[in-house]
């Protein structure tokens, strides 16, 4: 595998072995993951982030995600 | 209020992008700690991005997020576009509008993608889009963007 293909695959699975027991109650926030600690979930991106940085420093990469049961698609034309 | 003015002539076969110059950077608080750490940053480059109303995101090339160290929340994942899908990263950056008194936005979320277009580097989407009032006046082909 290449880095890009193992850049937070912890951390995705993370996320995906709890994604229904936190849709119960925080569908539609975004969570901050690294590892198999997470930083809380936030209202806003940028509140994910910023509590992210402050629970696990900027040395390593943290995942943030929007806490839905689907992924939600975007496009582009 | 903000505002910049934006030239666009949609019939200009070469260049009939309506594009907004950007600089985007790591975000101040990761500027913050990284300093902290003895890190030092590339000095910002000013862009062009493309505004586009038909991408729900915004996005700006893949080499670009690398010059700028990105730092990035998000791994490559296939992201639906016209014709295909394409492999994107997201990240935490700033961006801001050189010679324009638009506010800046930091921390947002950035999208990175492959690009192969001479005229911009990036895409200006709905997510900043529609925090703006933007009018287009076709006869002195002039964008104007107000926040």
């Amino acid at each position: 595998m290449n880095p890009q293909e193992t850049l937070l695959a912890t951390e995705l699975e993370t996320f995906q072995s709890h994604r229904d027991e936190w849709l119960r109650d925080h569908a539609g926030t975004y969570v901050a993951i690294q590892g198999d600690q997470t930083a809380g979930f936030f209202e806003s991106y940028a509140e994910a982030f910023k509590a992210g940085l402050a629970r696990f420093g900027a040395s390593r990469n943290f995942l943030i995600k929007e806490v839905w049961q689907t992924e939600p698609v975007y496009f582009v034309f | 209020m903000g505002q910049a003015k934006v030239r666009w002539d949609p019939l200009n076969r070469e260049n009939p992008f309506a594009c907004i110059d950007v600089i985007v950077v790591n975000s101040d608080v990761y500027i913050d700690q990284q300093g902290e750490l003895g890190f030092e940053f590339r000095k910002p480059v000013k862009m062009k991005a493309m505004l586009d109303t038909g991408a729900s995101f915004t996005v700006i090339s893949r080499t670009w997020a690398r010059n700028c160290s990105l730092f990035q929340t998000g791994p490559d994942t296939k992201r639906k576009v016209l014709g295909g899908a394409v492999s994107c990263g997201e990240h935490a950056g700033s961006i801001s509008f050189p010679g324009t008194t638009l506010k800046l936005y930091d921390p947002v979320k950035l999208v990175s993608a492959d690009f192969v277009e001479p005229n911009f580097s990036g895409l200006i989407g709905i997510d900043l889009i529609r925090r703006w009032r933007i009018t287009f006046d076709g006869e002195s082909k002039l964008v104007t963007i107000e926040d």
